[in-house]
């Protein structure tokens, strides 16, 4: 009895701490802009903004694990990020940092190479999240986390990447150069327009997993197969 | 030269002068960080405010490094460069928590790339700032160290075996931090120790022209000479 008891602690105790652990984010995918145009917008009239790209700009894309895409862990893709975000309220001073709330965050990366219908490298959606700087700066940060402690929402999809495991957190921060005109907040509430430049990278717990495509002489196969089940049913 | 065709002339020069004296910065460079050194940028909490706290990486970090513009390594602006990135800075002051974000001033950032591989050795880029910011969102995994210098109190400073930075007059970095573990946040004036990953952006001004600008300048040169003959040559038009 006694040994029961000690062993179903352990087992308790062997839970706790692989909850703990699991809990604990990990790089998963990374960006970085392939050249040096500022081309992150942000945009602001009658106190109703919005920050993105105008068009698809060139990036180096790498998975941080492993993927369905056949890219090593590292490796660099050459890829194509489109972005598109809306203001959720007017630009505030927080203790020194100037905070502009954004929503609807829609960040997507295919792979530049690939045929058009290839896939998504990564879809990035955030329900709510923030753009912070400095007053007179030229350099921010947009970053997005959904965990216990956050209430955003942040929804990661790939063609070549498995999300269906229940992930405890999802984050993604991306860093911005080159802001022009420097930080301030306009006339209308929300920050003053400007352009800059932006890399990126995007964590979670657990890792996601690899998401395989099927091949088409594979899919054929899965719909004999499906074909024939039916056929004998009927008989 | 009639009055119309000066007023292009005078028009083309004052366009020449500000694209020269235009002081908006450029990110010549980026880098992505590997998974091998997963989490190994690390703010640690020694105690309290007065107590030197600092943003470091436990190890030499394997990095994806990428110059954005012309330069004398001999591999393309876009090219991803390996390199070993080492960090170290010291907290500057007590931290500040405030609604909905807490930040810490930092003090003597030094980042270092140092090339692996085909730039074996090599200093790819060296950063000395006087100061940074280290800010993000109470309670996120997410954070940001960031800073521009404003010719005083701020100095960004940059080296590099490849990019001539005498020119310079405004930089700015900027590094996003994710995966930041435990969540990020703080209270009396220090914010509590974690490891994150991290991406990050140099920007300055006033370096070699790109040869395509050098090119548009020509053209400007050479479409005010045009104007010049054509308003000299050409009768008056009343």
């Amino acid at each position: 009895m006694k040994i029961g008891i000690r062993a179903a602690l352990t087992g308790v105790l062997m839970l706790i701490s692989g909850v703990a652990h699991a809990q604990v984010p990990s790089l998963f995918a990374t960006f970085s802009q392939g050249n040096s145009t500022p081309s992150f917008q942000f945009q602001s009239a009658g106190g109703s903004g919005n920050f993105g790209l105008a068009s698809a700009i060139p990036v180096n894309f790498q998975y941080q694990t492993a993927n369905g895409f056949g890219a090593a862990v590292g490796q660099n893709i050459a890829a194509k990020l489109t972005m598109s975000s809306n203001t959720a309220g007017a630009a505030f001073n927080d203790s020194g940092l100037l905070v502009q709330p954004l929503q609807n965050v829609e960040m997507r990366f295919t792979s530049a190479s690939g045929a058009p219908d290839s896939g998504d490298l990564l879809r990035v959606f955030l329900t709510t999240g923030n753009f912070i700087g400095q007053p007179g700066g030229q350099t921010g940060v947009l970053t997005g986390t959904q965990s216990a402690t956050s209430s955003s929402v942040v929804n990661f999809e790939s063609s070549y990447l498995d999300f269906s495991v229940p992930l405890v957190n999802k984050n993604f921060a991306v860093s911005f150069t080159s802001v022009d005109p420097t930080l301030g907040i306009g006339g209308d509430g929300n920050l003053s327009p400007f352009m800059a430049t932006g890399t990126g990278n995007f964590g979670s717990a657990p890792k996601p997993g690899t998401k395989a495509i099927p091949e088409p002489s594979t899919l054929a196969l899965a719909g004999l197969g499906m074909l024939a089940l039916t056929a004998r049913k009927r008989r | 030269m009639n009055s119309f065709s000066r007023r292009i002339g005078i028009g083309c020069f004052v366009l020449l002068l500000g694209s020269a004296g235009h002081a908006q910065t450029v990110t010549f460079a980026n880098f992505t960080q590997d998974t091998g050194a997963d989490k190994s940028f690390q703010f640690t909490n020694a105690g309290g405010f007065v107590t030197q706290h600092t943003v470091t990486a436990a190890t030499i970090i394997p990095v994806n490094f990428t110059f954005l513009v012309n330069n004398t390594s001999g591999f393309a602006p876009g090219s991803v460069l390996a390199a070993n990135l080492s960090i170290t800075s010291v907290t500057n002051g007590p931290a500040t928590v405030g609604l909905v974000t807490a930040s810490q001033k930092l003090s003597g950032v030094q980042m270092s790339f140092i090339g692996t591989g085909a730039l074996a050795g090599q200093n790819l880029l060296t950063i000395f700032a006087s100061t940074g910011t280290l800010s993000g969102p109470r309670g996120s995994s997410t954070a940001g160290v960031s800073e521009t210098d404003n010719g005083a109190t701020q100095v960004v400073q940059y080296s590099s075996d490849f990019l001539d930075f005498s020119k310079s007059t405004q930089r700015n970095y900027s590094l996003s931090l994710n995966n930041v573990n435990p969540n990020f946040d703080g209270g009396a004036g220090v914010i509590n120790s974690f490891t994150s990953n991290a991406t990050g952006q140099f920007a300055a001004n006033g370096l070699v022209p790109e040869p395509a600008s050098l090119a548009l300048m020509g053209l400007g040169i050479l479409g005010l000479a045009v104007v010049r003959r054509r308003g000299s040559s050409l009768p008056q038009e009343y």
